[in-house]
């Protein structure tokens, strides 16, 4: 012990090489990811992931005592909107009817059935305050791939970044290192989707689009595909959120388009990996 | 050596709760790190070397679960255990502005570390403007934080299996 004493801050400065070595390996295009990272993952995933439901269900107590207050003027905006709806639903049911007819004649397949889901739990965020980043209690041995879309029950969450063996890291559309490839749906213009805003406020922006884009606040942006890969299967027409604005991304001479996402962040619990 | 089973087992408990549960509790859209409080209260109330040696430990699974990079945690993990295990031979232990004080400063380094470790790296591109305000947010969060850990850290120092005799 006392020759570490005498030592500690050669130990210090051993231990800060070595490491900023590791940091080094790492920050390339192959990710946090290695056999070390695997044993430690493997180990703690499981207690993280009781830890992570048990910690869900004691905010769902304070989310329900928050909504009380809320619960009118909610009730209220539904009850208008429920109407709006059914008169949709008229247009809808008829236009639904006329569509399979179309389909039908065409001999067009549903294109969503082709696609794959692998259901998974989410087991915890990470990242500090610099990322935004989820882990998911499926990996390697489970056929996750890094690039794999991640979907929650109404909209995009985001891609997988890094795979261990039992468990993944996917980062979020809210995270700005992200680059999804979308398109505005109304008019079908191309994007690139990553996250924007800080603090309270976090969404994301589909970037790049035309200086004169007929993009209006109300639009849905959806993933496009765009490009092609291999070994994944890049989805289209997955939902990411509605237009809140447009902006002018003054020295690009392209317009920014600020999108509210659909998946609530806070409160995501279950999502789904598209596999091929 | 009946207490490094103990300490392991109290790591694996902070990383896990912050990861899991503290991560989703935000302030002003900021999470405060239990974990880093954790490091900075356990290297000002036991010694030296055992807190290095922890924050070796905690760095490790912190980085194993970090996006991208492996290693930022842990280098700031152990630089603060080794300044404030020079802090502690220095102050006087038992005034609750310390924990307050110095968890303030040290996480203003790790913040400043980290933005730096992000731009050498060129892993990410973060503005300056967040960053000056994870560093208030966080800052004072933190140091919130730090009383209530300091409090227990001391608690556990006194029980028999935790306890350091005095050394002449």
């Amino acid at each position: 012990m006392n020759f570490f004493k005498s030592k500690l801050l050669t130990l210090v400065l051993v231990l800060c090489l070595v490491f900023t070595i590791f940091i080094g390996t790492t920050s390339n295009n192959k990710g946090n990811v290695g056999s070390v990272q695997n044993v430690i993952t493997s180990i703690v995933s499981p207690i993280q992931k009781f830890t992570y439901t048990a910690g869900q269900r004691v905010a769902d107590i304070f989310r329900y005592i928050k909504s009380l207050s809320e619960l009118k003027n909610e009730n209220e905006n539904l009850t208008s909107k429920i109407n709006d709806l059914n008169q949709k639903l008229v247009d809808y049911d008829r236009l639904k009817r006329e569509n399979d007819e179309m389909n039908k004649l065409l001999g067009f397949k549903n294109s969503r059935s082709d696609l794959k889901f692998v259901g998974a739990n989410v087991i915890g965020k990470v990242g500090d305050n610099w990322f935004d980043a989820i882990i998911i209690d499926i990996g390697e041995d489970d056929g996750v791939k890094k690039g794999q879309y991640v979907i929650s029950g109404n909209g995009l969450v985001g891609q997988v970044i890094e795979t261990a063996k039992t468990t993944s890291k996917v980062m979020t559309i809210l995270d700005d290192k992200i680059n999804i490839p979308a398109k505005v749906s109304s008019t079908g213009e191309d994007g690139i989707v990553n996250g924007a805003g800080e603090g309270m406020d976090k969404k994301c922006k589909i970037n790049y689009l035309a200086n004169d884009t007929k993009t209006k606040p109300g639009d849905a942006v959806v993933t496009s595909n765009i490009i092609s890969d291999d070994n994944i299967i890049i989805p289209s027409n997955i939902l990411i959120g509605f237009v809140e604005k447009v902006e002018d991304d003054k020295p690009n001479l392209v317009k920014t388009a600020y999108v509210k996402p659909v998946v609530d962040f806070s409160t995501l619990e279950k999502v789904m990996l598209i596999i091929r | 050596m009946k207490k490094v089973p103990i300490l392991v087992a109290l790591s694996l408990i902070v990383v896990v709760l912050q990861q899991a549960v503290f991560s989703n509790i935000k302030i002003f859209g900021i999470t405060f790190d239990i974990v880093f409080v954790y490091i900075v209260c356990y290297s000002l109330t036991r010694n030296d070397i055992e807190s290095i040696i922890t924050a070796l430990f905690t760095g490790v699974i912190r980085d194993a679960f970090f996006p991208g990079v492996f290693g930022v945690n842990t280098i700031i993990y152990i630089i603060t255990a080794y300044l404030a295990g020079i802090v502690q031979k220095k102050i006087y232990r038992n005034s609750i502005f310390i924990p307050i004080v110095f968890t303030m400063l040290f996480t203003i380094l790790k913040d400043a570390l980290y933005f730096s470790f992000m731009y050498l790296i060129n892993y990410k591109p973060i503005a300056f403007s967040i960053v000056t305000k994870v560093i208030l947010v966080e800052g004072i969060s933190n140091s919130i934080v730090s009383i209530i850990m300091y409090k227990l850290m001391q608690k556990l120092n006194r029980t028999k299996l935790l306890k350091e005799e005095w050394k002449f």
